[in-house]
């Protein structure tokens, strides 16, 4: 998020990515005084997944939102009118909207670093080095085509161009198990 | 060069661990990381690589694939679900702070009735585990074996029952655990510094070590020695600090005392070093880039009552680039450059599996009139060479060489070790990062477990020493206060506001622990409003403790005791057991008008009380009581 | 979505909602009467209606980060509701522009009837396109047909109320077959209304992202049952008058007005609650 957000120069209150803390689990108290528990906790690092079927760009008014040659989706700021109405309906919370320009704003996948032939700032910056990037149909060949995990929504809906390696405790869709738990961070 | 100084020896980060594991293994040392992928188990107590170790060094990264590598078992022991349980950890095992002795030393009971301590590596290469192994001079009863029974003193029997009411964690899962740690080989059994860090963090870390001892995972691949891991350095030379004639040293923590009242600081009463007693106290602090005389210190509120009576330390200089709470308490206050403003050559941090020397080149003149430490030392041993009469000090200081010039002095000398670097320094500064790797697998003790005969530790019998005379000889010899000791055996050590204070608890109902928190490198960029944002200042609370008090997720708390008072906005989270709470360490004091701290310090709530054996920082023993504001 | 980004759009919403309202009821008010000093009353209301409608487009513009690109919202009429929406705004503003302009006409009766119908009709269209808006799949709070019935219900309840403190103040007095399309219009909104409150009770949806929802549902139920009372009220208050109207004792604006206000009150009320009551899928 950090390396993401310095590279850009991004106001505060604009997140180009954003990681989400799933939790769940629960605490029992013995007679004794001693507790059983079955907690959980994962994240998930989403910023926008350059759908094949962006609702953000479907629902744009003045055709701001458009998706390029490359399956990049991007917000072109001379037709932006600052409605937000992508950002109401993204369900990854991509579209950013940035109080100072008036406009909306979104992970661009570091467009201008491919050209010049560097990776996305969040790939560079991973300490785990669990970000990667490429060709949809490469990084499924790479990863698996495992099918993604809450808090995310499923697939169907916009078709985003997201691999994911589900950890180890990982909630399917939709689960009632867990919730995010760090919403400030985010 | 002016004659000498008072030394120091310890540190905040490792006081405890790093003078009790030498009366057990003669040095402190680990294996090092990428060896765990040689693990079938990997057992860790507060050790939470993943969130600590994420910069710089990539120690994270390093467990995740020796992890992967060995596809080892991981169980954590932490009070609170960290990010390395979340990413790594396949069980949690939640007790209470400070409670790890008691859950060993109920482990150490399950092992020694089911068999399952491996008696042979106990016996050849051990001293004090039963009564037949001891060394001269101990009265019958206090062997490790005796302590565990309950033949010793306390006539204590360490069941998991025993242990159950202390640590929280329930009896029969206890002996799950231990016959899993007993039967499965290679065993890493490993600490961070957080369960050293306690006010019986001198006997803990012994403790933790001793699992690995009992099983005989010591000096095997795969095992290890039960303290924190070791890294693999090449060991660039670093600029010379000249040699210090005066030999007497202070426990680092000590540093108020000799300020508030030089006379108790004695080698009998804290430990003062090759010297009785110090002649007088410290008049002048001078302190370089960091936080600790007001924010990373215990009890702020205790220590600001000693730094403000000018009296005592008459005067205190600060070098710092940021109005941080230390600096708000300087005399002088000399503004420093930051990394982005000066030459410096930097040699890895905690890394394993590659080493790495840095050429950082600076990105801008020093801005105003900040200037560098060594730049501030130069010129000032110039100045006092004039009034000392000695013309040469700063000559004999500076050596002739500017920063830059040292700089380039010091990557002279790393190419003496490294040939294979550019000859031309100022290629060396355009590439910038030199990397090597990988680095060899350390297992630690490795010659003494293949033959301890012939390769005897620095203990006084050249063995492991569980029970350690020199300890037992100091405990007798030292003045220690009311209810302190020095323990010759890893024992269960019950203190002051620990997890059997159930006095204090009547007052103060949450064991309060200061996680390492990733937002930060303790109390640096804590001020960044950008990681503030991704990583706000939280108190971990659990949610039934928060839903019996009213208390909702980022609501407006008070955490407070009788040392202070800190208002924090709190997360309210399944990941931190009932009655404990962490308030991550590093925040900055802020004061308002009344007192009370709305940074979300937590020493302003911590005590200052040395521990017995290290004389040093008991910083995550603090007991406290929260409402909702 | 924020807290603050709602108020414009309450507004927005409502004031378009009671303009369609009030050229709706004004031709049932108007029926098939010759009286020209009714006709002189109604027409008037279509000039109000036009002021209104166009106090809240400027509303919508100022809402926006950067109004100076309004006129780029109509270049996705092929894929995008809220491009439609705007598209009709545009067509409504027409109509109502036509509306005023026929009426300045003295003897074009016809033509003005006419061209209120043509009015209404857009309106409706119009409220339609903007319920399409919020009621995607994305945002479940919004995702069924309550939205276009509430729209519907404001409108009704809006534009009668008001049509009765227009009639209610007349000098004339109000003419008494004026009080029963008043009247009809706005229980006719309290049914749509009531149509309205059980669909769009919060859904307890697995898939709903908590973080993205504004009110707790508790909080949402009990607003919708706050704003029913409110309007059912005014409704009651409304038929009072008119009751005693028909019963020739007078019309009174004592009446009318209070149900007026707490019509009005009711709507923003739950137009605000509405706004939040917004969630959406995922993260």
């Amino acid at each position: 998020m950090v390396a993401c957000i310095d590279g850009h120069d991004l106001p505060q209150g604009v997140m180009w990515r954003r990681v989400a803390e799933y939790t769940g689990g629960k605490w029992v108290r013995r007679a004794n005084g001693t507790y059983d528990q079955n907690v959980f906790s994962y994240y998930t690092s989403v910023s926008c997944n350059h759908c094949q079927n962006p609702v953000c760009v479907k629902v744009c008014p003045t055709t701001a939102m458009h998706k390029d040659e490359q399956g990049i989706v991007s917000v072109d700021p001379d037709k932006c009118v600052g409605c937000r109405y992508c950002e109401w309906n993204c369900p990854y919370s991509a579209p950013q909207y940035n109080k100072q320009s008036g406009r909306m704003t979104k992970c661009d996948f570091c467009k201008d670093r491919l050209a010049a032939g560097l990776k996305p700032l969040c790939v560079e910056a991973c300490p785990m080095r669990a970000i990667h990037f490429g060709e949809y149909e490469d990084l499924k060949k790479q990863f698996g085509d495992a099918v993604h995990v809450a808090p995310l929504p499923e697939q169907s809906v916009t078709s985003p161009c997201l691999v994911i390696t589900p950890p180890h405790n990982a909630q399917p869709v939709g689960s009632n198990m867990g919730s995010i738990r760090n919403p400030e961070e985010m | 060069m002016l004659g000498g100084h008072l030394d120091e020896y310890g540190t905040y980060s490792t006081a405890q661990i790093s003078a009790a594991i030498p009366y057990l293994y003669g040095i402190n040392a680990g294996n090092t990381i990428n060896d765990m992928a040689n693990s079938k188990l990997i057992v860790m107590f507060g050790c939470n690589i993943l969130e600590t170790r994420q910069s710089g060094g990539g120690l994270s990264y390093e467990l995740f694939e020796a992890r992967k590598k060995g596809n080892a078992r991981i169980i954590m022991v932490d009070p609170r679900y960290s990010d390395s349980m979340a990413k790594l950890g396949d069980e949690w095992v939640p007790i209470r702070p400070g409670s790890d002795g008691a859950l060993i030393a109920a482990i150490a009971y399950v092992l020694m009735n089911e068999g399952l301590v491996d008696q042979q590596f106990v016996d050849t290469h051990c001293l004090g585990f039963d009564e037949e192994h001891m060394p001269e001079g101990v009265p019958a009863g206090n062997s490790y074996r005796a302590y565990i029974m309950g033949e010793g003193p306390d006539k204590t029997v360490k069941t998991p029952q025993w242990a159950e009411t202390i640590t929280g964690y329930p009896a029969e899962k206890i002996i799950r655990l231990a016959r899993e740690i007993g039967s499965t080989k290679p065993c890493c059994v490993i600490q961070g510094w957080g369960p050293q860090r306690h006010a019986n963090g001198d006997t803990i870390s012994r403790s933790i070590a001793m699992l690995a001892i009992l099983t005989g995972n010591v000096g095997i691949a795969g095992g290890g020695s039960g303290s924190a891991e070791s890294v693999s350095q090449i060991g660039f030379p670093r600029m010379p600090e000249g040699t210090n004639p005066v030999k007497t040293r202070i426990s680092f923590y000590t540093w108020v005392n000799a300020i508030d009242d030089y006379t108790q600081v004695t080698a009998k009463k804290m430990g003062l070093r090759n010297k009785e007693k110090l002649d007088h106290g410290i008049k002048f602090l001078w302190n370089s880039s960091g936080n600790a005389l007001i924010n990373q210190h215990s009890d702020i509120n205790g220590t600001r009552k000693i730094l403000e009576d000018e009296s005592k330390c008459e005067c205190i200089v600060v070098v710092e680039n940021r109005m941080t709470a230390s600096a708000k308490f300087a005399d002088i206050l000399l503004p420093s450059v930051t990394p982005l403003e000066q030459d410096d050559i930097i040699q890895q941090g905690y890394q394993v599996d590659q080493s790495s020397l840095l050429i950082a080149r600076k990105a801008i003149e020093p801005l105003f009139e900040t200037r560098s430490q060594y730049d501030i030392c130069a010129a000032l041993s110039e100045k006092i060479g004039k009034l000392l009469g000695q013309s040469d000090l700063a000559t004999k200081y500076t050596e002739g060489r500017s920063q830059l010039d040292w700089v380039k002095h010091l990557y002279a000398q790393a190419r003496a070790k490294k040939p294979e670097l550019p000859e031309s320094f100022d290629e060396a500064s355009k590439i910038g990062l030199f990397k090597w790797f990988p680095m060899p697998q350390k297992v630690a003790f490795k010659a003494f477990r293949d033959d301890p005969a012939a390769n005897p530790l620095k203990t006084p019998s050249g063995k492991i020493e569980i029970f350690s005379k020199r300890l037992w000889d100091l405990n007798q010899a030292w003045e220690l206060p009311e209810g302190d000791a020095i323990y010759a055996i890893p024992v269960h050590e019950k203190t002051w506001e620990g997890p059997c204070d159930y006095e204090g608890m009547k007052k103060h109902p949450f064991q309060l622990i200061g996680h390492h928190y990733k937002g930060r490198a303790h109390s640096s960029y804590a001020n960044i409003p950008w990681l503030e944002q991704v990583a706000p200042q939280q108190l971990w609370m659990n949610e039934a403790d928060a839903a019996q008090r009213g208390i909702r997720h980022d609501d407006m708390v008070k955490v407070f005791n009788d040392r202070g008072a800190v208002v924090v906005r709190v997360k309210v989270t399944p990941r931190i057991m009932p009655g404990v709470l962490s308030l991550p360490q590093g925040a900055w004091y802020t004061p308002d008008k009344n007192g009370v701290d709305q940074g979300g310090c937590i020493n302003t709530l911590t005590k200052t009380h040395m521990t017995p054996l290290a004389k040093g920082n008991p910083q995550h023993t603090n007991l406290v009581d929260v409402v909702k504001i | 979505m924020e807290y603050l980004q709602e108020f414009p759009l309450v507004f927005f919403t409502l004031l378009v909602q009671m303009a369609v309202g009030m050229v709706l009821v004004g031709k049932c008010v108007l029926g098939n009467e010759a009286d020209r000093a009714l006709r002189e009353g109604v027409r008037r209301q279509n000039v109000a209606a036009l002021l209104l409608f166009a106090v809240a487009v400027i509303i919508s513009f100022v809402h926006l980060g950067t109004p100076l690109h309004a006129p780029f919202t109509l270049l996705h009429v092929t894929q995008s509701w809220l491009s439609r929406e705007i598209f009709m705004i545009g067509l409504m503003g027409l109509a109502l522009l036509w509306l005023v302009l026929v009426g300045r006409k003295k003897h074009a009766v016809d033509g003005e009837k006419k061209a209120m119908i043509v009015a209404g009709l857009c309106g409706i269209a119009l409220l339609f396109v903007m319920s399409c808006v919020y009621n995607q799949s994305t945002m479940p709070g919004w995702s069924n047909w309550s939205v276009f019935t509430a729209f519907l219900a404001s409108m009704c309840l809006l534009g009668g109320s008001w049509h009765g403190v227009v009639l209610s103040l007349r000098k004339e007095g109000a003419p008494v077959r004026a009080l029963g399309p008043c009247l009809v219009w706005t229980v006719l909104g309290l049914v749509l209304m009531a149509v309205s409150l059980p669909l769009a009770m919060p859904e307890q949806s697995a898939f709903v992202n908590p973080v993205s929802r504004l009110l707790p549902p508790a909080c949402i139920a009990w607003s919708h049952g706050l704003h029913a009372l409110a309007s059912g009220l005014g409704v009651v208050l409304l038929a009072l008058a008119a009751a005693r109207g028909m019963q020739g004792k007078g019309f009174r604006p004592a009446l009318t007005v209070p149900a007026f206000l707490l019509i009005v009150l009711g709507e923003v009320f739950g137009r605000l609650v509405f706004y939040l009551s917004y969630s959406r899928l995922g993260m």
